[in-house]
């Protein structure tokens, strides 16, 4: 992955600029300067801008949905949109703050469409109860933080893996999420705190 | 506290995510897709722009031909509005008394604007014994 972090990022389109060429205290990082060439039809960037984020997009689908097929189809979506919109992108912002915001668009969508079916199959899974015997420890484990983390709003999930997975600062976090970061890290806080207790209470 | 930390090890690994991997053939896929919208929007736009000039011909040609049968006929009634408005300037006026009486006349009661209604047969009968 690609460290873009300390770069400050311009106002306005600058794609006419090389790599590292400064502008002030302006730097384009490579996934900015990639999506220039995309602007322009150039598969070859979009391929290096799938490779580069493909992994990171679809772990936090799969964690988001539990669903491998699901996740896989947003990841997906989110190359095709970036891709039509490559024209109209200004790079105000990091790249993945840009390319997050858009996960996050499409997640809250896919919510709202499977809502009920989600939580019906989790109710079930848990309600049956995988023998121990049958699975190891660690995989019973997830399985119950995966009904818990689908018992926690979206916001605050999406917050908690963007800080794990990404690690991305609670202000980039609030950037994506259009709020304040102090509330960003009240929401990471309460996901932690919920997971924690659920796998606690499991293994009294 | 082992337990604990235990716990918080597990959360971290399991929100991390890190063993979730893509189809190999994903990027491939996605590249292809993406291929197949970037010829389709080609194509529309390759529609669009041979439509562009095919209708501002046909718009050209409308106007062309509409224009003669519409600008006569504006004239004409242009003039008209003119003869209306002289011949409104040349009628006298009209003296306080008699404008009085044509709106008298003017005034139709309700009564009479009814519209008519047909009499029976027997009524018919009774007025003619009446009027001989």
């Amino acid at each position: 992955m690609q460290d873009v972090q300390n770069r400050f990022l311009p106002q306005g389109s600058l794609f006419a600029m090389s790599k590292n060429e400064p502008l002030g205290n302006t730097i384009l990082s490579d996934d900015q300067l990639l999506m220039g060439e995309v602007a322009t039809g150039s598969h070859v960037a979009m391929e290096q801008i799938i490779t580069t984020w493909k992994d990171a997009l679809f772990r936090f689908f799969d964690r988001s949905l539990k669903n491998k097929a699901d996740a896989e189809d947003l990841t997906q979506r989110v190359f095709i949109r970036v891709y039509q919109s490559a024209s109209r992108y200004q790079p105000s912002a990091k790249f993945s703050t840009y390319l997050f915001t858009i996960a996050r668009n499409l997640l809250i969508d896919e919510i709202k469409k499977n809502n009920r079916r989600q939580m019906s199959i989790y109710s079930d899974e848990l309600a049956q109860g995988q023998s121990v015997d049958q699975v190891d420890q660690v995989k019973e484990w997830n399985e119950v933080l995966d009904f818990a983390i689908k018992e926690i709003p979206e916001y605050y999930s999406t917050a908690l893996l963007l800080r794990v997975q990404r690690e991305l600062t609670y202000q980039e976090i609030a950037d994506i999420m259009k709020v304040s970061e102090s509330r960003v890290k009240t929401w990471i806080h309460r996901a932690r705190s919920h997971l924690k207790k659920t796998l606690t209470n499991f293994r009294k | 506290m082992k337990k604990e930390k235990e716990t918080e090890r597990v959360i971290e690994e399991y929100l991390a995510n890190k063993n979730a991997v893509l189809n190999e053939d994903f990027t491939e896929t996605l590249l292809s897709e993406i291929e197949e919208l970037g010829v389709k929007s080609e194509k529309q736009s390759r529609g669009v722009r041979y439509l562009i000039p095919v209708a501002s011909l046909g718009l050209v040609a409308c106007v062309l031909f509409f224009s003669p049968l519409f600008s006569p006929q504006e004239e004409q009634a242009k003039d008209g509005n003119q003869v209306v408005f002289e011949n409104a300037s040349a009628v006298p006026q009209l003296e306080e008394p008699e404008k009085i009486i044509i709106e008298d006349l003017m005034a139709i009661p309700e009564e009479l604007n009814m519209p008519e209604t047909f009499l029976s047969e027997q009524t018919y009968d009774l007025l003619v014994l009446l009027d001989t």
